[in-house]
């Protein structure tokens, strides 16, 4: 019983053990869904191909679903994780996809703290007066808004504005290797200052699309639970001590409130990934998001294997960021026992 | 009472104005408003404890925190050494707070879960110390400065460490009592803050605040549904009702002769040793009394089995009360019903002589209600 750092590590070690299981049906229910519920498999995945591959393709799906499934595991974990129609390896495009969708969901994920978190504190200390209306509106506006039609307003009219780039991660090749995958990281490894300030540019439309949208979760999560904390009278305790309005809000209450916030960001963080597909084949960014577009057909021939990836990874994504989210908590709130 | 009162309210009144319902806004007429405090002058000198009685709802904590300046008065006055603190803003009344501290009612909501006891006990300290432009104790001397104060409120001084969600009722009290002396107020204001506690915990609180007002000579205001308490370790007791006060005076005089009739109700609906009593109850009748807009005229009228018509003519005021000194009254009866002992009105109940109706509500019975 505990808060020690080897409870800690305790803690942290049952949640990756519970995290197997989840992942071993997560990667189960992708199977059944991409082999065993889809009818008529082959020529719907092999539009164009030769009878030779459809008598193939339809030879592997006749077989008993046990040993599909066998087959399909042991690959997966060999790396063997397929080629697209023309050969093209699937597994490099998911290891250099990752970061970047990852950078991705993480700068917006940054946009929604520093600016929803804040405006739920508003509505909170403000609760039915007009700030928390036009809180209310700002985020439910981003909320009633498709993902395409704010990428596609973004990229239109936005971005010409503001005189920033809308494709891609850099205006130019790097002179760099991309080692990480991620474009900022990248270019302040390499020391190139320039850039670095490029593919901040790149990366803040996109980004703040993703962020509007899903603004509301942050704000709205802060706002409650900054309602349910602001009653309480350690905060008239607070004010009692000498500080600020601004410091018993922000430092105080907020400390408290972020406790769910920061539980449900997590969650949320799972969430942006179904966000990047869209906007991420808008904007060029070359993540899983797009190669999830390319490979289910949107633009030409679908990538059978590729499809099958890009579900295991988001699951595997969603799985992880439910992972923080508890961890966080754990950490966050003194209250959580590690063991 | 001496010239230089350490607090005093002049006809100090909060009131909270009711949502403004469609007919109001419609013939725009002004929103209503429950008057919690209504009127209220009352004094506190230097090192002493001044009670506060009453039912719940009766404007107890409203008070208490209109003198703590957390909440901001409607109309009326309040004056600290002498200076009106009604207005101070900003930084002013930042460092002022440093004078007036509140202990709560609710031992689980009243600490922060996300900061240790030593934290929760340093930061009036640290926060007091910028605002008179003084420089920032150390984390080692301020620690140590929290550890010499735990064991004066009685917790053990390695509990530094510790979370408020570690201790008790009675340990968490204690905490909030730490943090209210930290920054070594002139006057605390102690809201029920034994209420949630064990009998046997609520004894030892209470002496532990008459040795350190004792040592350190601060003034409480006690604001206590337990008359035992207020037996104990206060010097003058204040009976409110909807928002006024109604009778005030020594602890002796008020509790043992006292002449309001709603302070007879209350000392009568006092659980009794006597067997033969214990469940007999002071009855009174009328109306389920409220704080919204109330007419002019005593507030206890509805209910009171003494009223005639003066009574209902206008506010009775404060006014010295037949035979003690320093002890005030609002009756308009006063000399007539003062001598009434409580145990009258009592037996008055069970068999009515003087016409007075047996009865639909009670008024709150002290230390069964929390509010
Ligand atoms: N913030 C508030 N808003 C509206 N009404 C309030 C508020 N605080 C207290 N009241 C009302 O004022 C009255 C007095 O409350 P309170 O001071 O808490 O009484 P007590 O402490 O004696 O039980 C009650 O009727 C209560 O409902
Ligand atoms: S003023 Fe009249 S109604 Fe009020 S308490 Fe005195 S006798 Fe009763
Ligand atoms: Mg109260």
């Amino acid at each position: 019983m505990g808060r020690s750092l080897e409870d800690l590590a305790i803690f942290v070690g049952k949640r990756l053990l519970q995290l197997l299981p989840v992942l071993f049906g997560v990667i189960v229910l992708a199977f059944l869904i991409t082999h065993v519920a889809a009818i008529d498999p082959c020529p719907r995945w092999y539009p164009k191909a030769g009878h030779a591959t459809i008598m193939h393709c339809e030879a592997q799906f006749s077989r008993p679903v046990p040993v599909q499934f066998y087959d399909y595991f042991t690959q997966l974990l060999s790396g063997n994780w397929g080629t697209s129609q023309s050969g093209d390896p699937v597994l490099p495009h998911i290891l250099a996809g990752v970061p970047a969708t990852l950078e991705l969901v993480l700068a917006s994920l940054f946009l929604m703290i520093v600016i929803g978190i804040p405006l739920g504190v508003l509505g909170a200390a403000y609760a039915g007066r007009w700030a928390d209306h036009l809180v209310r509106i700002f985020y439910l506006s981003g909320w009633a808004t498709p993902t395409f039609v704010g990428a596609i307003l973004v990229v239109y009219y936005l971005a010409p504005t503001l005189g920033l780039p809308t494709s891609g991660v850099y205006s130019a090749a790097p002179p760099f290797p991309e080692r990480t995958h991620m474009s900022v990281v990248d270019a302040l490894l390499a020391g190139n200052l320039p850039y670095t300030v490029d593919a901040l540019k790149h990366l803040v439309l996109p980004a703040a699309v993703l962020a509007f949208i899903n603004m509301g979760i942050a704000t709205r999560m802060t706002r409650a639970s900054m309602l349910e904390v602001l009653p309480l009278d350690f905060v008239r305790a607070a004010r009692m001590k000498g500080l600020s309005n601004f410091v018993v809000l922000y430092k105080h209450a907020l400390r408290n409130a972020l406790i769910t916030t920061t539980t449900v960001l997590g969650v949320t963080a799972g969430g942006l990934l179904a966000g990047t597909v869209v906007i991420e084949e808008i904007f060029q960014w070359p993540g899983i998001g797009a190669y999830a577009y390319v490979s289910l057909g949107a633009t030409g021939v679908p990538n059978f294997d590729g499809a099958i990836a890009v579900v295991v990874v988001f699951a595997l994504g969603v799985v992880l960021a439910n992972l923080v989210a508890d961890i966080l908590y754990g950490i966050l709130d003194p209250r959580v026992e590690w063991r | 009472m001496s010239p230089e009162p350490l607090v005093e309210t002049v006809a100090l009144s909060k009131e909270f104005p009711l949502p403004r319902t469609v007919t109001e806004t419609f013939h725009r007429r002004p929103a209503r408003a429950v008057h919690a405090v209504d009127s209220v002058s009352l004094a506190l000198q230097p090192g002493e404890t001044l009670g506060l009685i009453g039912e719940s709802g009766s404007g107890k904590t409203t008070f208490g925190w209109l003198l703590s300046r957390l909440h901001d008065a409607t109309s009326g006055e309040i004056r600290f050494d002498g200076q009106e603190i009604g207005r101070l803003t900003g930084a002013a009344l930042r460092a002022w707070r440093r004078n007036v501290q509140v202990v709560f009612q609710d031992p689980v909501g009243s600490l922060d879960p996300r900061l240790k006891v030593w934290e929760i006990v340093a930061e009036p300290i640290r926060v007091q110390e910028k605002l008179r432009g003084g420089s920032s104790p150390s984390r080692g001397e301020m620690r140590a400065r929290v550890q010499a104060t735990l064991p004066q409120v009685g917790l053990p001084p390695d509990c530094l460490d510790q979370y408020a969600h570690e201790f008790s009722g009675g340990g968490r009290q204690r905490i909030s009592l730490a943090r209210a002396f930290s920054v070594d107020p002139r006057l605390i204001v102690l809201d029920e803050p034994t209420s949630a506690l064990d009998v046997s915990v609520q004894a030892q609180i209470l002496n532990r605040l008459v040795d350190l007002q004792r040592a350190r000579g601060l003034a409480y205001l006690l604001i206590t549904h337990n008359v035992a308490a207020v037996r104990f370790a206060a010097d003058r007791v204040a009976v409110m009702y909807l928002g006024q006060v109604v009778e005030v005076g020594d602890v002796r005089a008020v509790l043992d002769a006292p002449v309001h009739p709603y302070t007879k109700a209350l000392i009568a609906a006092l659980p009794r040793t006597d067997p033969s009593r214990r469940h007999a109850r002071y009855r009174i009748t009328g109306d389920i009394p409220t704080l919204i807009d109330p007419k002019p005229g005593c507030r206890f009228a509805p209910r009171c089995p003494f009223a005639k018509e003066p009574c209902r003519l206008a506010d009775p005021p404060l006014r010295p009360a037949p035979g003690a000194s320093g002890h005030l009254v609002a009756c308009v009866r006063a000399e007539e019903v003062g001598a009434i002992p409580p145990s009258a009105l009592l037996e008055s109940a069970e068999a009515p002589p003087t016409g007075v109706e047996p009865a639909v509500a009670a008024p709150g019975r002290p230390g069964s209600s929390v509010s």
